[in-house]
């Protein structure tokens, strides 16, 4: 069994399928990078480096995952079956190593991070993230969530109940990225809040994901007379909509998945610097305070300064004018291998160090 | 062969462990960065010493008022602003005799029209002209308004420390003189 | 906007007691007056810095009308009518000729011929600016570029005007009716304290004795009143008030509008007119005094946070050309290098390779480190800098290697021809403007610059150089000579390569890491390292497993560059991505040929190897 397993792991090593693989990954990593031009980061990356196997046509090519898996595979292989200590091959093993490790690193990532963004306007606190892609429709109960579903799996015709009423949602039109415009004056009778006021048609999607407003409208059937009728939500309008279903106030909303934080982030001044003379900022930087609990400090968090607690890490990303006034807005981050590629980087270095030592030794001497 | 898988897994959980340790809730250091980025100066210009004749002739320097602010208006009969601002500059001269100097420096054109101006105003006002702590002085050629101070819009109002130091330039009526938050201010920041 | 060219329009009439009478090359000695600082693009830097930053885009070289600089901007400044007048502007265009109403069969145009037709024109100028700049065609962009070097030259010739001479001089029998005090040349600034005075008297004079003269007189100072109100553009004035701190200083003007000038000021600015009024009378001594006496009171301003030191080093730097005389040296090694090579046999050919290079060298790391001590960070930041710093790398690698090796010709070589490609890279970038640039809030980290920016460029040095040894092995290998020895020697710097690249990568990683949290985002500039990284690995791979052979690993070597090329430069065409400096025209054109030209070499050298190989093999069966 054990030789089996050997002798799988020997072909498993082969240095064919690194050079081959490697090829192929550079073609992907062209591709994927030019295409970043049309399709933006977001969806290049989807498309080309995360994916396992996507379509050229008919065709179907393996993907960045794959590709990488496969060579992560090798390298595992090499590693474990045919890498024997020498003192001449040390060099070479230690960065091998090293490259397995940023590879685990980028498993537990890939796997484990969350990622996220909060927009606080000074003097607020919050202690939600919202996730930077994903999307979704909420309903809630007396503001108990009880249902949510993601906006790319809603389609036109759907009917979604509301649990245990006889109200019911005939979903008209899903838009990923809507554009808006005002009702006509002679189409807003049986319309409801915003879609009263403006009408949600699809537009292409814009490269920056970030961009793009998602939302849906449905029609609303079975509750009360007045409150049956055409309603609209967007994330881009923080409205929300209610219902009314005997005692019980349902509310609904088309807004960026919410993650709750363990704690609260408060945010006391935003500050920028400009370069003297100019529009260019040479700083961003946001004095906030960190409650958890009973207990409360503050911090500072400025480019290239990021805060790190529970886990959780904490960037200047960008700021934003928003009614409640100057706001910083903060990526937030969760990730368990961030570790990883600060070893592995002196790992790979040290091997190299030692490869490229070693061999210069073994040539004189020679 | 287990050497290697020994020291992968190690390494691996060693990350882990280290990385645990270091995402443990515990109070993240304070990180030492000032509040604020623009630093406040502490060197501060020293006034010019001027030779100042006032309407009434009496000759003196700057250099004269030495340990009480010097309060530096430049007017002119025909500028709307300066018409509220004098008054409330009086108002404030009055209640610090001892330790503020208001010099009124007009810019007009003859002495006429700073007669005229002063007959224009109230009879408080007009009372307090006589306060041993204000005076007004005629600089019709603005040698020392435009050459020294490099003033060119009425009103401006210089704020000069009991140090004779150059403190603060109010730019034209932007301030209250009168007001309590003012004197104090005032009184707090330039007087030492 | 239609208000400012407006007056723009105007003042270019009504300023300045007409040309002084200056001659062609100014005798004064312009020294001093190089050193005085400014503010400008976010940075106090020495007017010579600013004059030839106005130089570069109004004539794309250093120099306007053949005179230095610092003597155009010191007449625009002193003597603006005379500079409004100079045909500074080439127009080839006819399209924008004829839409601006200039005569065809020109070619060379003066601010005040251009200025009127701008006007005229500037809906339609507002209605191209309005739209997204990708879609401007070939006209359309000359046609905003003129109008922008156009009103930046008008904000130039303007920005003293109040402290020249009128055009306009008062009236004589206003002068002695006022008892104004007479001069030799009435500013705007000297009449402003008679303002009153005079308006009284002109308003109380009866409608018939109001003369054109006085009319105009008028007229001259509202218009110069109006037309302070533009951006600030010429910042020489340090701020004087604390209030004032955000360490933005302003231009004579709007500092005295805006009541922010003072007793400092004041004095400053006198000084200045003493430098209008000897530069106008072209009095050297004068000169020579009124700009020592103005250097040193910009100098004891208690706020500027001038640094005299930085501010001579840089006026240094701009006019020791350093970088200028390296890419000649370079030259002058190449063509030596290319001799040494051609006739191994004659030793001197060596001597003088290495006698230019050694001199190159040190100049331009001289100039690295005057541009590190100016700007108080590491050398590599911007795309120039870059180019810079892979220079240094570049050649010094190949000098080192040098040492170590028998046949020293071949290194020397390369040390030069790399010198020279990439001194010829720089050059063409320096033309975008100043290089000497501060830097957005990402890049603002000596750290990491120091760090993950360093190594990766000195990565790219390394492949370079590295490729360089492949293609001169490959030609080698092509003319039939045995190479083995030589692709041994490629292994080790090819090896170098592969530890910067991929430790500047990670590094890389860890600084997004830190600063946006995620180690790797798949942004461009990211891919781009990775990519060489990649390639690397694969040739180092593809080499000890044997899929490559000796011509293999030298082609995959030498395509090398091709690699770095597009990572390095690529990258800016893609214009995505937080990493990108700057979208620069000319480098997709200028990479497209470097890619085919390499792809031929290494293509023909391939080819040739492989027929002989053939050959001989055909000729060992026979």
């Amino acid at each position: 069994m054990l030789k089996k397993l050997h002798k799988i792991g020997i072909r498993l090593a082969r240095p064919d399928i690194l050079f081959f693989c490697l090829p192929w990954l550079m073609v992907l990593l062209v591709v994927g990078t030019v295409a970043q031009r049309d399709l933006g980061l977001f969806r290049a990356e989807q498309l080309f480096f995360s994916s396992w196997v996507f379509w050229w046509g008919p065709l179907p090519l393996p993907g960045g995952a794959l590709t990488l898996t496969l060579i992560f595979i090798n390298l595992c292989a090499k590693f474990i079956f045919k890498s024997t200590w020498s003192w001449y091959k040390s060099g070479v093993i230690l960065t091998h190593f090293g490259i397995l490790l940023l590879f685990i690193g980028a498993i537990f990532t890939a796997t484990t991070a969350e990622e996220g963004y909060m927009t606080i306007p000074e003097g607020w606190e919050k202690s939600v993230i919202q996730d930077y892609h994903k999307k979704g429709f909420y309903i809630f109960k007396n503001e108990q969530l009880i249902a949510s579903y993601e906006i790319s799996d809603l389609v036109e015709g759907q009917h979604i109940v509301l649990p245990d009423t006889p109200v019911s949602l005939h979903i008209r039109n899903v838009c990923q990225n809507c554009s808006f415009a005002p009702t006509p004056e002679n189409q807003k009778a049986g319309k409801h809040g915003l879609a009263e006021k403006i009408t949600l048609t699809a537009r292409p999607l814009n490269p920056q994901n970030e961009a793009n407003m998602a939302g849906i409208t449905f029609d609303v059937k079975g509750a009360e007379e007045d409150e049956n009728g055409f309603y609209a939500s967007t994330e881009a309008a923080p409205h929300a909509i209610h219902i009314s279903v005997k005692e019980d106030d349902y509310r609904l909303q088309v807004q960026r998945e919410e993650r709750p934080l363990p704690f609260t982030i408060r945010l006391i001044d935003f500050q920028r610097d400009f370069h003297p003379g100019t529009m260019m900022a040479k700083a961003y930087r946001s004095d906030i305070e960190v409650l958890d609990g009973e207990a409360h400090w503050p911090a500072h968090i400025s480019m290239n300064h990021p805060l790190r607690y529970k886990g959780y890490t904490f960037f200047q990303s960008s700021f934003a004018q928003t009614p409640a006034g100057e706001a910083t807005i903060l990526a937030v981050v969760k990730n368990t291998g961030w570790l990883f590629p600060y070893i592995a980087s002196i790992v790979i270095a040290c091997g190299l160090l030692l490869h490229l030592a070693i061999r210069k030794g073994r040539s004189k001497y020679e | 062969m287990r050497v290697n898988i020994f020291l992968l897994i190690l390494v691996v959980a060693g990350t882990l462990a280290v990385t645990y340790v270091l995402n443990q809730p515990v109070r993240p250091t304070v990180q030492e960065v000032p509040v604020s980025t623009i630093q406040p100066v502490e060197a501060y210009p020293l006034a010019p010493d001027l030779l100042l004749t006032s309407v009434r002739k009496e000759t003196f320097h700057l250099y004269d008022f030495k340990g009480k602010i010097i309060l530096v208006n430049f007017w002119a009969s025909w500028c709307v602003p300066c018409v509220i601002e004098f008054p409330q500059m009086l108002a404030l001269a009055e209640k610090e005799p001892d330790r503020l100097v208001f010099l009124a420096v007009s810019v007009d054109a003859s002495t006429e029209n700073i007669e005229r101006f002063i007959a224009r105003l109230d009879d408080e006002s007009r009372a307090r002209l006589n306060l041993p702590n204000v005076h007004i002085i005629h600089d019709p050629d603005k040698k020392i308004s435009q050459d020294v101070f490099q003033t060119v819009r009425y009103p401006e109002t210089l704020v000069i420390g009991s140090d004779l130091t150059l403190r603060e330039k109010i730019i034209g009526a932007s301030e209250d003189f009168s007001s309590e938050e003012f004197r104090a201010r005032l009184m707090e920041k330039f007087h030492e | 906007m239609n208000k400012f060219l407006l007056i723009g329009f105007f003042i270019l009439f009504l300023v300045g007691a007409g040309a002084c009478s200056a001659a062609r090359a100014t005798p004064l000695d312009m020294q001093v007056f190089s050193m005085i600082p400014l503010q400008h693009d976010g940075r106090v830097k020495p007017l010579e810095s600013f004059a030839r930053h106005m130089a570069l885009r109004l004539t794309g070289t250093t120099s306007v009308q053949g005179r230095p600089a610092i003597d155009f901007l010191a007449e625009a400044l002193f003597d603006p009518t005379r500079t409004a007048e100079r045909p500074l502007f080439t127009i080839r265009n006819p399209e924008i000729k004829s839409l601006l109403g200039l005569p065809e069969e020109e070619k060379h145009f003066s601010l005040t011929v251009l200025l009127p037709g701008l006007q005229k024109e500037q809906k339609t100028i507002a209605a191209i600016l309005a739209r997204d700049d990708k879609s401007w065609s070939h006209t359309e962009r000359a046609l905003i570029t003129l109008y922008e070097t156009a009103s930046d030259l008008r904000d130039l010739v303007k920005s003293l005007h109040f402290i020249l001479p009128l055009r306009m001089p008062l009236p004589e029998f206003v002068r002695a009716e006022l008892d104004i005090p007479a001069s030799e040349a009435d500013t705007y600034l000297d009449l402003k304290r008679y303002e009153e005075k005079i308006s009284t008297f002109v308003r109380a004079l009866p409608e018939e004795q109001v003369s054109d003269d006085l009319k105009l007189f008028i007229l001259q100072l509202s218009l110069i009143e109006q037309s302070g109100d533009t951006e600030p553009f010429f910042r020489i004035m340090p701020p004087e008030w604390p209030l004032n701190q955000g360490q933005e200083w302003l231009s004579p003007w709007i500092l005295i509008n805006s009541g922010m000038g003072g007793p400092e000021s004041a004095a400053y600015l006198d000084l200045w007119k003493d430098m209008a009024v000897a530069y106008r009378a072209q009095d050297t001594r004068a000169w020579q005094v009124a700009t020592e006496a103005a250097y040193q009171k910009a100098l004891s301003f208690k706020n500027s946070g001038v640094s005299p030191r930085r501010l001579v080093l840089e006026t240094r730097y701009q006019q020791w050309n350093l970088l200028f005389y390296s890419f000649v040296l370079f030259g002058i090694a190449t063509a030596c290098g290319a001799a040494a090579l051609s006739f191994p046999r004659v030793a001197v050919l060596r001597y003088l390779t290495a006698g230019a290079l050694i001199p190159a060298v040190g100049l331009h790391a001289t100039a690295l480190c005057m541009r590190v001590m100016i700007l108080e960070r590491p050398p590599v930041s911007t795309l120039y800098e870059s180019v810079l710093f892979v220079s240094l790398i570049c050649v010094a690698t190949a000098l080192v290697f040098a040492l170590f090796q028998k046949n020293k010709s071949f290194p020397l070589f390369l040390a030069a021809v790399s010198g020279v490609i990439f001194s010829f890279l720089s050059g063409y970038l320096a033309k975008d403007g100043d290089t000497l640039q501060v830097l957005v809030a990402v890049l603002n980290t000596n750290f990491w610059l120091a760090t993950h920016v360093t190594v990766i460029t000195a990565g790219y040095g390394l492949c370079v150089l590295t490729a360089m040894l492949a293609h001169g092995a490959l030609l080698m290998k092509a003319f039939g000579k045995d190479v083995s020895g030589l692709t041994r020697k490629v292994w080790a710097p090819a090896l170098i390569s592969l530890l910067l690249t991929s430790v500047g990568t990670i590094l890389g990683g860890v600084w997004a890491d830190q600063s946006w949290g995620r180690f790797w985002g798949w942004d461009p500039k990211e891919n781009g390292a990775l990519l060489i990284v990649l390639w690397l690995v694969w040739v180092v791979h593809g080499k000890i497993s044997g899929h490559l052979k000796e011509t293999g690993f030298l082609v995959s070597v030498a395509l090398l560059n091709v690699i770095v090329a597009l990572a390095w430069f690529g990258v800016n065409l893609l214009s995505v991505g937080l990493h990108s400096y700057g979208f620069i025209s000319g480098i997709a054109w200028g990479l497209g040929v470097f890619c085919t030209v390499e792809a031929v070499f290494v293509g023909v050298c391939g080819a040739v190897i492989k027929r002989k190989s053939y050959l001989s093999g055909v000729a060992t069966c026979v």
